[in-house]
């Protein structure tokens, strides 16, 4: 741990209308520690907190308990000096859609404070960053989600801040422009840039986390590289598929006792982190090789991570 | 019969939009309502009385007679004076602030002199015509009664009495409530089905639009028709409006094709703008202009003769000059021309809704939603 | 901070050319209600009538001269459409004009032999202010016609007038005119400049700039500025046009004043904007408030006359309290060289007041709605 954290989250609570009959805890005891240079991933269902997080660390709001430090600052103390170092790319893109692209930046340039010198060489800049020069004249009305999620991301990278938000960066893009999207997002951060996004996307936090939370009705449920996370619950299990129902019963009647297993239809289910002696269950399976089709091995993925975690209800 | 069944369908369904989206009805029974407020406050819904100060420093046979002429004078419908001060000292003050536009002073040489004295707060030259000439109508009066008047002047009027300003008015309003109900409420419903992108649905049907068009002119006919009854029962209440049911009912019936003709405009003018935002000022502007130089607001023989001009080109301005005699008994039938361009203007509408749902299918097709 | 500033008003100086329909309907909604306000304010000066003249001789030309000639300093009281009997007739029957006056044969011989002559004014009393109208100015045509017959019982009527002139009602109303025009476009347009960030849900962002929202505030302010000014250029020729109002009276005071309703009307546009952070309501509701002032305050000097009980004395008392009546009146009297008037500290210290608390309670609703942005 020799890196210092660029923001850090102690024993956080948020609570709205306290004290009233509409109180509301947002967030409870919510404990984030993040590096320079890293990409966090807070993964949570729709209404878990993951906005109010971020806007906990922009300034925006402040923690009812808890200490929050931002670049070493507090941000609802020293807003505007955090301000100036982080950069968010909101849900809603915020372009004006009758503005081109490169207006909208000129905009954001001019009203942030960009020295005027450099406002043209940085808009190029960032334009090729995101792949968006050739459209950069037209306007932002005619652009595709994807398009526009890129163009806020140029946005937010005109300011050159040390510290990226991001929120759902990828909602409702096509699968061209996510994984462009993802592409940037791992290259800014190779260039030393920490990335902070939320998303309830599973294979985003996947891709990109190198840590992740997940947080579920504004508490933190658990956290950890996405290999920590799938560890933790995880199992390995060994699947076979036979041909018949009957098979996989027979079958099941013969190794239940000796193996973890659970029968599934026509599939049969080996827990394989129990199993000292992969070549003795294969041996006793292959008289039954006719009745058989094949045999696949499955890892556990986040979703049965973030399943176990987060429980199945319906959100709204 | 499927037609009919379609038709009525579609009336229930706009119904229901109506009762559950109030917006949509705010601005046909507003509009006519603030309009019908502020003219009767600023100009004066009330009578002809105007407050002011009289002081008799005269005391002569003469002076308490002319005394009597101010107290009697009067219009044909109430006194034209209101004495609210008759104390020197403060009708002086009232008079020099501007609480009284007007103080009389019949002053103590009054039988010699054959003279009286005015302090007026001549603000501007419409409160002083009121006054000024109000004196001048007394003075003559006095005149006449002392035989001293060589020229008198008799009025005969169109009918025994006069209908009271206020009650004007509020028949304007009721007519405004009429026509502008009607166009903005078929505005609103075809817009409604844009915004929600129901159209498409109502074109696919095998009755086809143009049903939905004329369940569209059916609802707007009937709610504009409910609506101006608010207008009518306030003006029958406070305003002084004479109620004649034959007349009103042959108003309420020979409107109808005029409405329809409105609500074929709102049609067509919301499938040509198809946003409330654009849709609902201008047709609330064409409410309001038609109000204001096409008979609403004073018979468009009173106005400028540049603004009579516009309104004779301005057809709308019949629905004020031609329905506004009718309900105030000054007529009580149409001639063979109005009955003519009457049943032209309800032919009108069934033709604007055909050509709106023309013009919308192409625009569907087209525009690929 | 001047540079973001700037930004703001070349964002929405571009934005509203692309877009230019909404501005367009904000800049010709005062310029309508002008046209239509100058349109139907001669109906209260000058009221048309058609003559039916049986009689001739000397006595007949005085009186008709006289008709043809009474007037109040917006015009004349008559406006006579024809003198031709045949023509009279036919147009007041056919209900083209609204009141005939007939002379009759009789009137020449019998004022000739001193005896009494009478009038017949026939009028379509349809509406009970025209039947006054018309049956006053006869009375007035009378009243003059009386004073040269030098009778010996003729009252005449000495008149101490409190300003030198009566003001024109078309130049009166005007200045309320000029009033409501600045401060509905002010108020237009920097509440829907405000309302589109939320819209366009840009809003957020601009606050989460090192630079926060005053720029933005002020930024709205310059451009409402711009469309007020432009708004006003096209507004004070309209008035001079068709309501003859003395354009070249107005000094630099007078300038002062309508820029104190500008912030006056940009204040009410921010809190609406920032109430609603919707275009839609705000359109109605600015056209209600510039309604009110223009005819509560702007006219609170001539309603004072009459507001003696009922909804109207309300109306005057609410009217008379507020600053902007006194400061409307000080536009009025320096434009029509009444009296040389200061400025009138009183009513302008009342007016930034004002202006201050309805931007206090904005920037506080600002404040407030920045920490309640859960989830967004």
């Amino acid at each position: 741990m020799e890196k210092e954290f660029v923001v850090e989250f102690k024993k956080v609570d948020l609570i709205f209308n306290k004290n009233s009959k509409k109180e509301f805890k947002a967030l409870e005891a919510l404990d984030i520690k993040i590096k320079s240079g890293q990409i966090f991933c807070l993964l949570g269902p729709n209404g878990s907190g993951k906005t109010t997080t971020i806007n906990l660390i922009n300034g925006l709001l402040e923690p009812t308990n808890g200490d929050i430090t931002v670049l070493g600052m507090k941000p609802s103390k020293s807003r505007k000096t955090v301000l100036q170092k982080i950069s968010l790319v909101p849900q809603e893109t915020a372009l004006y859609n009758d503005l081109t692209a490169r207006e909208n930046l000129l905009f954001h340039a001019r009203y942030y404070g960009v020295n005027r010198k450099y406002i043209s060489e940085r808009i190029d800049e960032v334009l090729g960053i995101v792949q968006l020069e050739n459209r950069q004249n037209d306007r932002v009305g005619t652009f595709s989600g994807g398009m526009q999620r890129r163009l806020a991301l140029a946005r937010a990278l005109l300011t050159e801040p040390e510290i990226l938000l991001l929120d759902e960066p990828t909602l409702g893009v096509d699968v061209q422009s996510r994984n462009a999207i993802w592409e940037q997002i791992r290259t800014l951060a190779s260039v030393g840039k920490t990335v902070i996004l939320t998303t309830n996307y599973m294979e985003e936090a996947e891709e990109l986390g190198e840590q992740v939370l997940i947080i579920d009705k504004g508490k933190p449920v658990g956290s950890g590289s996405p290999n920590e996370l799938k560890r933790h619950i995880g199992q390995k299990q060994m699947i076979i598929h036979f041909t018949e129902t009957r098979y996989a019963k027979q079958v099941y009647d013969d190794i239940a006792k000796d193996y973890d297993v659970t029968f599934k239809g026509n599939q049969l289910h080996v827990n394989t982190n129990a199993l000292n002696n992969q070549f003795q269950l294969l041996q006793q399976l292959s008289k039954y090789e006719e009745h058989m089709n094949h045999i696949e091995y499955s890892e556990p993925n986040l979703q049965d991570v973030f399943l176990h975690f987060t429980g199945k209800e319906l959100r709204d | 019969m499927k037609k009919w069944q379609a038709i009525l369908a579609v009336h229930n369904r706009n119904m229901k939009i109506l009762t559950r989206q109030k917006q949509m009805l705010i601005q046909p029974i507003i509009v006519p309502l603030v309009l019908l407020f502020l003219m009767v406050v600023v100009f004066g819904g009330g009578g002809d009385d105007w407050p002011v100060a009289i002081v008799n420093e005269s005391n002569s046979l003469e002076s308490q007679e002319l005394m009597e002429a101010f107290k009697d004078s009067e219009s044909n419908i109430t006194p034209y004076f209101d004495f609210i001060e008759m104390n020197s000292y403060e009708a002086k003050k009232k008079g020099s602030e501007g609480r009284l536009h007007l103080f009389i002073k019949l002053p103590a040489d009054f039988v010699e002199n054959k003279n009286i004295e005015l302090k007026t707060y001549n603000i501007n030259s419409d409160a002083m015509k009121n006054v000024r000439l109000r004196v001048e109508h007394t003075l003559n009066d006095y005149m006449e009664k002392q035989g001293a008047l060589k020229v008198t002047s008799q009025q005969v009027t169109a009918q025994p009495n006069d209908v009271w300003r206020s009650a004007f008015y509020g028949g304007s309003s009721v007519l405004l409530t009429l026509f502008l109900g009607s166009m903005i409420i078929a505005a609103n419903l075809h817009a409604f089905d844009y915004e929600n992108r129901t159209i498409k649905e109502i074109t696919l049907t095998p009755t086809g639009s143009i049903m939905a068009g004329f369940g569209i002119i059916l609802t707007s006919v009937f709610v504009s028709l409910i609506l101006s009854l608010i207008p009518l029962t306030l003006s029958i209440l406070f305003l002084h409006f004479d109620f004649y049911f034959y007349n009103t009912l042959l108003v309420y019936l020979s409107i109808v094709p005029i409405l329809i003709g409105c609500a074929g405009i709102g049609l067509f003018l919301g499938a040509y703008f198809k946003q409330y935002r654009v849709l609902q000022p201008l047709i609330i502007l064409i409410g309001i202009g038609t109000y204001i130089i096409g008979g609403g607001f004073a018979g468009v023989n009173m106005l400028m003769p540049l603004a009579r001009e516009i309104a004779d080109i301005w057809v709308f301005s019949v629905i004020f000059e031609w329905f506004n005699p009718v309900l105030h008994n000054f007529a009580t039938s149409f001639s063979f021309s109005q009955c003519t361009f009457i049943f032209l203007a309800g032919v009108l509408g069934f033709l604007l809704t055909f050509i709106a749902y023309r013009f919308q299918i192409r625009k569907s097709i087209f525009g690929g939603q | 901070m001047f540079s973001a500033i700037l930004a703001i008003v070349r964002k929405d100086l571009l934005l509203i050319i692309r877009k230019p329909m909404f501005s367009i309907i904000s800049l010709i909604v005062p310029l309508l209600f002008i046209i239509f306000y100058g349109l139907v304010i001669h109906t209260s000066s000058t009221n048309p009538i058609v003559i039916a003249n049986h009689s001739e001789g000397p006595y007949t030309e005085r009186f008709v001269d006289i008709l043809q000639e009474i007037k109040s300093v917006d015009g004349s009281y008559l406006e006579i459409i024809t003198l031709d009997s045949e023509l009279a007739y036919e147009k007041y029957n056919n209900r083209q004009v609204d009141a005939l006056l007939v002379i009759p044969e009789s009137f020449e011989e019998n004022l000739h032999a001193g005896k009494q002559a009478a009038l017949k004014l026939k009028v379509f009393n349809i509406n009970s202010d025209g039947t006054k109208n018309y049956q006053l100015r006869i009375d007035h045509a009378l009243y003059e016609f009386h004073k040269n017959l030098n009778g010996d019982s003729f009252i005449s009527i000495n008149e101490d007038m409190t300003f030198i002139q009566d003001t024109p009602m078309k130049s009166y109303v005007s200045t309320g005119l000029l009033i409501f025009s600045v401060l509905l476009t002010s108020m237009v347009s920097t509440g829907t400049l405000m309302a589109r960030e939320w819209e366009e849900r840009t809003a957020k962002l601009i606050v989460l700039t090192p630079k926060g929202f005053l720029p933005l505030i002020v930024g709205k302010w310059m451009t409402a500025l711009l469309v007020t000014v432009a708004n006003t250029v096209l507004v004070l020729p309209l008035l001079y046009i068709l309501l003859g109002y003395l354009i070249g009276q107005m000094n630099t005071l007078v300038w002062f004043y309508l820029l104190l309703f500008f912030f006056y009307g940009s204040a009410a546009g921010v809190l609406l904007g920032v109430l609603f952070k919707k275009t839609l309501p705000i359109v109605p509701i600015s056209i209600v408030i510039a309604m009110s002032e223009f005819l509560v305050s702007s006219l609170e000097s001539y309603i004072r006359g009459f507001a003696h009980g009922g909804m109207t004395e309300w109306l005057w008392r609410l009217g008379s309290w507020w600053p902007s009546s006194e400061i409307i009146d000080r536009i009025r009297f320096t434009v029509e060289d009444l009296e040389q008037i200061a400025i009138n500290w009183g009513a302008s210290f009342y007016m930034a007041l004002w202006v201050g608390l309805l931007l206090t309670i904005a920037l506080f609703k600002l404040n407030k709605q920045l920490s309640f942005t859960q989830g967004q």
